[in-house]
């Protein structure tokens, strides 16, 4: 795999749900080992843009390559070998209710990789630790946790089998300052440590500064900006500068009525 | 007159549709239940929840229905009541209550929570979390529970027939006084292996169908806590309907002749 090629390149992506368009037209070149954030309001199709690369909503037309592949002209057999790089951090953790963190956690080594249960939870054990999660709460249930501590743990159970394209679909919402900075610096650590390609989708403009190289927005279906992270304040873009500012009056008008 | 041909025609078309969904979702699931990695535990599990926590409700509805059989029947026969009351008491009960309320009963306990349970983790996205974790959705959720329902539905219905003729011989003999020797041997002499056998197909038919179907519903829910709901709503009333269908059909298939 050579390095001047891009990991991940998405060719005209369209997307409608219901003659409804979601994305329109959208093509980005994601390169190896940098970290890349997507922004965008909410309903701009950040999400579905998410589950088209990760294979799970195959667009209208356009091309999603990985790696060099096409993956949807893969056989399923190396499409799952290409998703076995993958660790996803969903927009509301999207924990199994019924298991324990330390399940949740050894889940993918357990059912995905058929590895055996005493060493899934070892290893289980170790991404908690890594993440900054106590032993002690290994058994507890999901649902007794706080929010900041179940960000955590599914960022463990992405991160377990070690992968090397991360995905983190809005990683500080709904959590407080602090707790939101501890979740930046856990993603740029675990990032740094995996040598991995990162995509991220945020609102929060201090969040994407952070962790971002390079960063894309999305407005209306389109993609409006693409360029690298301490050019943000420079541009000469309206919408752009009205949502790292996050400004009531501009150019993007949020659709109360219809 | 437009409209209403419009209407009907959409209403058609959506049936045939999701007929189309259901048999592409069956051949799928059953083709994950013969290709590795089988998930032994799961389906372990599924046996337990499906066939052993169903077995109160199952053998309540049936000692009930038996009871409720011997009281009516008797009334209807003056002549050789013993012989006739035992007679319709175990044919009805192996041939016809016991798979279909057994069916029905486990369609509203069992049916109703896959339903909620696979349309909840749809609507949280526990199911492409699944995907992203590297493990089939179908083998997971799917597989287990499939497996469960046609295996433990004929267990069930088995107990549901012993406990059944049991309620009508306590009744028979406790409370309308006859010879339990003689109903004890008429039930036996007049049961044939046939009558229990097409009992227990049906219940396989019933497992098979309350699983998939409730699996169908789940997996293909979406729209929140209201999805949720319909998956389940549905699930239940789709699987009532299918349970009364097929056994029509199967019994057409023992003993029209
Ligand atoms: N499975 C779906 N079916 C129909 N519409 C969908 C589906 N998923 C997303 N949408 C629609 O696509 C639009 C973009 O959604 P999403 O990508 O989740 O936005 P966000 O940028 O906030 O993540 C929304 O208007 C949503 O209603
Ligand atoms: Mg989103």
């Amino acid at each position: 795999m050579s390095n001047d090629h891009p990991k991940i390149q998405l060719i005209n992506i369209h997307k409608n749900f219901d003659s409804k368009p979601v994305l329109n037209n959208i093509t980005i070149d994601i390169h190896s080992y940098e970290s890349f954030v997507v922004i965008g309001g909410s309903g701009s199709g950040k999400s579905v843009m998410l589950k088209c690369i990760l294979g799970l909503i195959r667009p209208d037309y356009g091309q999603i390559i990985i790696n060099g592949q096409n993956i949807f002209e893969l056989t399923t057999h190396n499409r799952e070998q290409i998703m076995k790089k993958f660790g996803v951090l969903f927009q509301n953790s999207a924990l199994f209710d019924s298991m324990s963190v330390l399940e949740n956690v050894a889940f993918g080594l357990i059912h995905g990789l058929q590895m055996n249960r005493k060493k899934a939870y070892d290893k289980a054990i170790e991404k908690l630790y890594q993440v900054g999660l106590n032993i002690n709460i290994a058994k507890l249930s999901p649902a007794e946790l706080s929010g900041g501590m179940q960000k955590r743990v599914a960022i463990a159970r992405a991160i377990v089998a070690e992968p090397d394209i991360l995905f983190f679909d809005e990683p500080t919402s709904g959590l407080d300052p602090i707790m939101a900075d501890i979740i930046n610096d856990l993603i740029i650590k675990c990032v740094r440590e995996l040598k991995a390609t990162a995509i991220s989708i945020t609102h929060d403009m201090h969040s994407a500064r952070k962790i971002s190289d390079r960063i894309a927005m999305l407005y209306n279906n389109r993609l409006i900006w693409i360029g690298k992270t301490n050019e943000v304040d420079s541009v000469n873009n309206a919408y752009v500068n009205q949502f790292i500012n996050g400004l009531a009056n501009g150019p993007i008008k949020m659709e109360l009525r219809r | 007159m437009i409209h209403l041909f419009s209407y009907v025609g959409c209403v058609f078309i959506g049936f045939l549709e999701c007929i189309g969904q259901i048999t592409i979702f069956t051949i799928i699931s059953i083709y994950h239940c013969f290709s590795p990695p089988i998930y032994y535990r799961l389906i372990g599990r599924q046996l337990l929840e499906i066939g052993y926590f169903s077995l109160p409700v199952v053998g309540l509805t049936a000692l009930f229905t038996g009871m409720v059989l011997a009281l009516q029947s008797h009334d209807g026969f003056t002549f050789q009541a013993e012989n006739m009351v035992a007679t319709v008491v175990s044919l009805s009960i192996t041939r016809e209550l016991g798979p279909v309320l057994t069916g029905l009963m486990v369609a509203g306990r069992i049916g109703g929570s896959i339903a909620a349970e696979i349309s909840t983790m749809r609507v949280t996205e526990q199911i492409e979390a699944i995907i992203t974790l590297y493990t089939n959705p179908y083998k997971y959720l799917v597989v287990p529970r499939l497996i469960a329902g046609t295996l433990m539905l004929p267990c069930l219905v088995l107990v549901a027939d012993i406990i059944g003729i049991f309620g009508g011989f306590l009744v028979g003999s406790y409370q309308l006084n006859y010879n339990s020797t003689t109903y004890i041997r008429s039930t036996l002499e007049l049961l044939k292996p046939i009558d229990i056998l097409s009992g227990l197909t049906k219940a396989s038919v019933f497992g098979f169908v309350i699983s998939l179907i409730s699996c169908y519903t789940g997996y293909n829910s979406n729209g929140g806590a209201h999805g949720v709901g319909k998956a389940t709503t549905n699930a239940v009333v789709l699987i009532s309907i299918l349970i009364l269908t097929f056994n029509y059909i199967i019994t057409a298939l023992f003993f029209s002749k």
